[in-house]
């Protein structure tokens, strides 16, 4: 069956290229003792620190993105960083809808800011100087990162499906409503007794949700590449 | 960098090919035509991601904001076919509002402007205006072989009459269920008869142009290799004549059993005319009287559409049982766990079915029998062991209809099922179990939806799909989960996760954005239904470069027909996006 031998043969060619670019990453130690210099491109938003622990190969798309196909030494590298310099951490801060992001910013720093401003808020509240709804909110990435463990409220789930409803394809919705308006306009053509099937008082005016792809399209390699539609 | 590196650097290239020219890698990866493998080839150094590069024909931008389309052109040069989506799948469930964005207009400044090697574009869920089509006509018209404006609006038929007269060398034209602003009847259809001959697809179903008769029999006429004609409404008796000239038709959607709206008393559509090449066939609003249409060509037939009928569960089993060669089917649930059976029974070929939803405006149902079950479900799977694409709305289901499903349906690549809302009582809750063995039997899932209601996945049913999910790139969950526990679990798995959609889950801001940072492949998320932190900045947590959050709230005089929020999050290199609305707002880092 021809889907079976692609599917298995892209997984093996996929890890094949992969395998390859390693064997390209160790020679180029070799290739750098001839004399030829490989960089990575000079990328004005990267610090420095950053660029030595990538290493000499790597391509600005591939270090954006998270996955790490087959690329496992770069994985243990990202770690590097965050153990590398304990006293030094991301900070966030929120303020008026804005969000700060600052890398590497050093822990008495962070400390001195997050004593300012819970002085700060306690001062009184001028209406005029800020939006209402501007909190402002220092972080210490490390808090961020402890709360999943903490245990989290059931949903109350019943309500939740009634707020939002499913809704309909658009092509097929003005279908349904073509076919509304026909029964309508003649003698009612399939007897359908609503008392045959209990169905949920809310969800009488409530459109049916169709999450399905759009018309099925010719399948294309687009389709394999970027997924659905 | 200077000459003398680049000089070492291709040196080096050739002793890492092995010794191998550049000119025959790039032959040798013109065999390569998969982009999962191109994505491959490229990444495995700087050298052949050039040659890549420079040999790749064609690129999917699934997402237009993720680039900008300088840089699409400084990495492919050389492109012949582009294709581009912008706007959220939801809008097609018009769950986003038109001024979202994704406009096309700088993507075709820069196509015409560049890429002196393009030949097809296809622009899908987008906002193309007549500059726009203005621009890109004028750069390029004399090479343009295939366009397709896919479920896109702000255009009118003056820019598809240009595109007529000009584009001569025109193979395809595709303008499926876009919004276009109609000004001059359908002289367009003149033009495009009158100045192309080389035509072979006209794709205008679903959209609310006029279509003559007249037009399109000449249209027909003059375009001897037409292989697919799929219009908007038009009597179908009209369009006898149509059919006689039409020798190399495979593939008609439209047309209409009603005239100008009225229903006509019933006509004999036992003699209609086909011609021998056409097996795929979507005809509108066709009942009782007219379905006898079908009967002479249903052996043959491979495709057939009947989403847009009026016929009922026992006519639909009358039909289907006459079309042994079916390879796609698409229907509404009208059709019934008896329909599927004789589906089932009768197309052993089958490999795409698609089953919407009918309407139910009073709570009833369209037909007595028209609801799908475990055993419709169940049916299908050990009857159309061929099926690769499935998307089906149910009723009711069991745990054993999906382990079917797993046990039967081995080349299923994209699986999507609903569960609709119509029975207050599902047989069996919740399906965790069938959904693990599901995943576990469909190895070769790509995409994935399950869209049901709370309880029917719990949290651990969502580590299942975490747990056996390997290849799944496109994922669209509804209703599921009991807590942030299950979306914190999916995503210790999903390896290839790219695409996740989630609506009316509830998980709360945090856990969402820890799910966003755990999911290793993921670089598209969009969510509607979830728990607002009370300052709003829980999301905060997945802030990070080159990860465009936008939070979409409307407000009283907003758009959003749901009122309720979404969030959109996706990778870019573009940066921030400059053209939202004052509804969505981007959350950045500062650098």
């Amino acid at each position: 069956m021809a889907p079976a031998e692609s599917g298995e043969k892209a997984t093996s060619f996929a890890m094949a290229c992969s395998l390859l670019s390693r064997y390209v990453r160790q020679n180029s130690t070799a290739a750098a003792d001839l004399g030829l210099a490989i960089r990575a491109e000079a990328d004005a938003k990267r610090t420095s620190a950053e660029d030595t622990q990538r290493g000499e190969t790597t391509k600005e798309t591939m270090d954006l993105f998270p996955q790490n196909a087959g690329f496992d030494s770069e994985a243990a590298m990202k770690e590097a960083p965050d153990a590398r310099e304990p006293k030094k951490r991301q900070l966030t801060i929120f303020y008026g809808g804005k969000v700060l992001v600052f890398d590497d910013f050093p822990a008495e720093k962070a400390k001195d800011l997050m004593q300012m401003a819970s002085k700060g808020s306690s001062v009184a509240q001028n209406p005029g100087l800020l939006p209402s709804p501007a909190v402002a909110t220092v972080t210490d990435s490390t808090k961020i990162a402890a709360v999943p463990a903490a245990p989290i409220a059931v949903v109350n789930a019943q309500k939740s499906a009634a707020d939002i409803p499913q809704a309909p394809k658009a092509s097929l919705r003005r279908f349904l409503e073509k076919r509304k308006d026909r029964l309508t306009a003649k003698a009612p053509y399939q007897g359908s007794p609503s008392d045959a099937t209990p169905v949920k008082k809310e969800m009488a005016e409530g459109q049916p949700w169709l999450g399905l792809g759009p018309q099925i399209a010719n399948p294309d390699l687009s389709l394999c590449k970027e997924g659905s539609q | 960098m200077g000459g003398e590196a680049e000089d070492g650097e291709r040196r080096l290239g050739r002793v890492l090919s092995f010794g191998i020219p550049d000119t025959a890698l790039g032959l040798v990866m013109g065999y390569v035509e998969d982009p999962w493998d191109r994505d491959a080839i490229s990444l495995v150094c700087r050298h052949w991601c050039r040659v890549d590069a420079l040999s790749r024909k064609h690129v999917t931008v699934a997402m237009a904001y993720s680039t900008t389309p300088e840089r699409l052109f400084r990495r492919f040069p050389c492109l012949e076919s582009l294709k581009l989506k912008a706007k959220p799948r939801a809008a097609m469930f018009n769950l986003i509002s038109e001024d979202w964005g994704g406009s096309a207009s700088p993507w075709i400044r820069q196509l015409s402007a560049t890429f002196h090697f393009l030949k097809k574009l296809h622009l899908r869920r987008m906002i193309v205006c007549n500059d726009d089509i203005n621009i890109l006509v004028r750069a390029k018209a004399h090479m343009l072989v295939a366009l397709k404006l896919d479920r896109c609006s702000g255009f009118s038929t003056a820019s598809i009459a240009l595109i007529a007269r000009s584009c001569r060398k025109l193979e395809t034209l595709f303008l499926e269920e876009s919004n276009i602003d109609e000004k001059e009847n359908d002289e367009w259809i003149r033009e495009l008869a009158t100045s192309n001959s080389v035509l072979e697809t006209l794709n205008f179903f679903l959209t609310d142009l006029r279509a003559s008769p007249e037009y399109l029999t000449l249209l027909v006429r003059n375009c001897q290799r037409l292989k697919t004609l799929k219009i908007s409404e038009c009597f179908m008796p009209d369009l006898v004549s149509l059919f006689r000239s039409a020798q190399t038709l495979q593939e008609f959607a439209g047309g209409s059993f009603e005239e100008q709206g009225q229903p006509v008393a019933s006509r004999n559509y036992a003699n209609y005319y086909f011609p021998p090449s056409l097996h795929r066939l979507s005809l509108l609003y066709m009942g009782t009287n007219e379905m006898q249409i079908l009967f002479p060509y249903a052996a043959a037939l491979k495709k057939l559409d009947l989403q847009f009928t009026f016929l009922s569960t026992e006519e639909h089993c009358q039909i289907v049982q006459r079309c042994p060669n079916l390879e796609t089917l698409e229907v509404r649930d009208v059709i019934g766990d008896r329909g599927l059976q004789v589906v089932a029974q009768t197309c052993k070929k089958l490999q795409r079915l698609r089953v919407e939803r009918g309407d139910d405006d009073q709570g009833g149902l369209e037909d007595e029998q028209g609801r799908i079950s475990q055993v419709g479900l169940m049916a299908i799977a050990q009857g159309c062991p061929e099926l690769t694409y499935w998307a089906i709305h149910v009723s009711d289901i069991t745990n054993a209809a999906l382990e079917a499903v797993g046990t039967c349906s081995k080349n299923l690549n994209d699986f999507r099922l609903v569960l609709l809302d119509r029975e207050a009582h599902i047989t069996e809750l919740p399906l965790d179990n069938g959904v693990r063995a599901l995943l576990r039997g469909c190895t070769k899932l790509r995409r994935f939806a399950f869209y049901v209601r709370p309880g029917a996945l719990s949290d651990v049913g969502l580590g299942y799909v975490g747990e056996y999910s390997k290849s799944i790139r496109y994922m669209l969950l509804g209703n599921v989960g009991e807590s942030d526990n299950g979306i914190i679990q999916l995503s210790k798995g999903c390896p290839s996760l790219q695409k996740l959609e989630l609506r009316g889950c509830y998980f709360s801001e945090h856990a969402l954005a820890m799910a966003a940072l755990e999911l290793k492949s993921l670089r598209y998320l969009w969510v509607q239904g979830f728990r607002s932190s009370p300052t709003g900045t829980d999301l905060m947590a997945m802030v990070r470069p080159f990860w465009n959050i936008e939070y979409i709230v409307p407000g009283q005089d907003e758009p959003c027909p749901e009122h309720q929020k979404q969030i959109l999050a996706y990778y870019s290199l573009a940066g921030r996006r400059t053209d939202c609305p004052p509804w969505v707002t981007p959350l950045y880092p500062a650098f």
